[in-house]
């Protein structure tokens, strides 16, 4: 199945891509191949509907997977990405939102809390993590804790399911 | 280090930034027509660099004088340049007051102002201070609520008539107000005395210098491996020279120069045209031992293939080289892309206190802008980026754009005051940001706007 990919940044665009290689080489995903990928903050501006109409009918779908910040942001985020998302694509697209941002597949990961912070926050006191080295964090993605305790990873999981 | 938030830039009579007041926040993607002002913006720090850090005996010769630089050539007129910044919870405001008519440069005032505390002015050799008497009194008031010992109200109380008053002290003509109050916390005449303990782990102490009398809030820091208390003013103006001195300006890079080997000595800093990218390059990677991640990782992002190494050549001056897929590429074969992106990542590395960086599209595809702006915005970093490229514009919430607009040969700056309500008319009209911004009359209107 060949996939494109909408991120929140260019970081996690290639951190995603790096993911889908972990999981194919564990066998927990088939033959997936992407195509590309876009960042795009949710700005609610209707950049995304260029980006998907851009992308629509040059692969076999599209996956969405932007933050939330919290997740009592996670309906309306979903609204706003949805209202985006062109009634005339032909291309299926899947929308997956984080509880927080991304890194949080890192955090649960490695057993970090991030209880008074963002997962980037805990990352950052813990490890001396820096937004440009997210890609390389797919080598070290616990995907059994991930697929026991992180629901968008479930989604991500799922959305690579053909 | 303390760290200081610019909040607010006041400009009066530069150019034709005849009186702004302008909302500094984290990210600010400057945005307006041809010669609506957005470069003057700019200059104006630039030329608070050229009399702060390089000390420029006569800082308006680039400009050919200073009536070039006044507002309307109006030569009688002084510039005035205000920064307002949050240290610590602290508002401080520093203004600087300058003239260059009659071919002579000369400061006419400075202020410092401890919002809420006390105010520091220097106007010729004198330095006047007045304290914010609505603090003392509330101290004094309720010595409980602000932990004050019995000892520490009697103190406040009995130099209250002399807090309560400006003060004048003489120094030098030519000593600016930033320095001075340096000098006087390093010189060691400074007499501490702890009188009470905030809760918000702020002391207050009493300090006196023969009739100048100040009571100013302390704040702990961290210094190496120790703690130390220092007065809120003299944190404040370390930050603010601070501040300058660490200013990054690129206006605008000039790739030919970057080009050309450089003289070999340790530079830590970038110049405004970005020439010296080599040897500030060598000088993080003789100190990193490798190209740093926060180098190496977004520009291998843009050039999958690529490697980056300073290289000393024959005549004993610094290069860089690429080499991409293991193919050497000498200066004169190499993108301008790559000087612009290394330079662009460099300087973000450096975590500079304020970057500003003028019509940040030049030499950049839109993808690779949108990896830069994203690697600013997730930096430490304040940034103010000029530009006229809706490919920027679009990839900015527009919380942070600053709308520049000629009004009567006045710039204006603007911020957009209802960013939601924007987002909804945009996406009735079925139009991006940019496409409002350029071919409507998005912002022109004052519901809007």
């Amino acid at each position: 199945m060949n996939i494109k990919i909408i991120s929140e940044d260019d970081y996690g665009g290639l951190f995603l891509k790096n993911v889908i290689m972990q999981l194919k080489n564990k066998n927990l995903v088939g033959n997936i191949s992407v195509k590309g990928s876009k960042p795009m903050r949710p700005l609610c501006n209707l950049k995304l509907d260029r980006i998907l109409k851009s992308f629509d009918n040059s692969c076999d779908k599209i996956i969405i997977i932007l933050d939330s910040d919290g997740p009592q942001n996670l309906e309306k985020r979903q609204a706003n990405i949805k209202c985006h998302v062109p009634d005339t694509l032909k291309t299926p697209v899947e929308i997956i939102l984080t509880d927080y941002e991304i890194e949080e597949w890192i955090c649960i990961s490695k057993n970090l809390k991030w209880k008074y912070s963002k997962p980037s926050d805990e990352l950052k006191i813990k490890e001396g993590y820096i937004k440009s080295s997210l890609p390389k964090y797919a080598v070290e993605l616990d995907f059994d804790k991930l697929q026991r305790n992180c629901k968008s990873f479930m989604a991500f999981l799922y959305a690579l399911t053909p | 280090m303390v760290k200081a938030f610019l909040k607010k830039v006041f400009i009066k009579n530069f150019k034709s930034l005849h009186d702004c007041e302008i909302d500094i926040g984290k990210l600010n993607v400057v945005v307006g027509a041809n010669a609506s002002g957005k470069s003057n913006l700019v200059e104006a720090f630039r030329l608070l660099k050229k009399i702060y850090v390089e000390k420029d005996g006569f800082p308006f010769l680039e400009w050919w004088g200073y009536n070039n630089v006044v507002w309307q050539r109006k030569e009688e007129l002084p510039i005035i340049i205000g920064l307002l910044f949050d240290i610590e919870g602290y508002e401080v405001y520093f203004e600087t007051n300058f003239t260059g008519t009659g071919g002579r440069f000369h400061i006419l005032r400075e202020v410092l102002d401890i919002r809420g505390y006390v105010k520091f002015e220097k106007k010729g050799d004198g330095i006047a201070t007045k304290h914010d008497m609505t603090f003392i009194d509330a101290v004094i008031e309720k010595p409980q609520e602000y932990n004050v010992s019995a000892e520490g109200k009697m103190i406040i109380n009995k130099q209250k008539s002399n807090l309560n008053k400006e003060v004048k002290i003489g120094w030098g003509l030519d000593a600016r107000l930033l320095d001075i109050i340096q000098e006087i916390e390093e010189s060691g005449i400074v007499d501490y005395f702890d009188i009470w303990e905030k809760k918000s782990a702020i002391k207050i102490y009493y300090e006196k210098i023969e009739d100048w009398e100040i009571l100013v809030p302390v704040i702990h820091r961290k210094k190496d491996d120790y703690q130390e208390d220092i007065s809120i003013h003299s944190v404040a103006s370390e930050i603010i020279l601070f501040t300058l001195n660490k200013l990054l300006i690129f206006y605008p890079l000039n790739i030919r120069l970057m080009k050309i080997p450089q003289a070999l000595r340790r530079e830590e800093s970038l110049k405004e045209d970005g020439s010296n990218i080599a040897s500030v390059y060598h000088t993080i990677y003789l100190k990193e031992g490798k190209i740093p991640e926060q180098i190496y990782n977004p520009l291998t992002m843009v050039f999958p293939k690529i490697d980056v190494r300073p290289h000393i050549t024959d005549d004993g001056r610094v290069m860089i080289k690429f080499l991409e897929d293991g193919l050497e590429l000498l200066p004169p074969n190499t993108s301008d892309g790559f000087y612009k992106i290394l330079t662009l990542l460099t300087a973000i590395y450096l975590k500079p206190p304020l970057l500003i960086i003028d019509e940040i599209e030049n030499s950049l595809h839109p993808s690779t802008l949108e990896l830069i702006l994203d690697t600013i915005g997730l930096g430490d970093t304040q940034a103010i980026i000029t530009t006229h490229s809706p490919v920027v514009v679009d990839m900015t919430d527009l919380s942070n754009i600053i709308l520049v607009d000629k009004e009567h040969g006045e710039s204006k700056f603007k911020r957009i005051k209802d960013p939601e309500k924007i987002k909804e008319f945009l996406i009735k009209k079925g139009i991006t940001f940019s496409e409002g911004w350029i071919y409507g009359d998005l912002f022109k209107t004052e519901q809007q706007a």
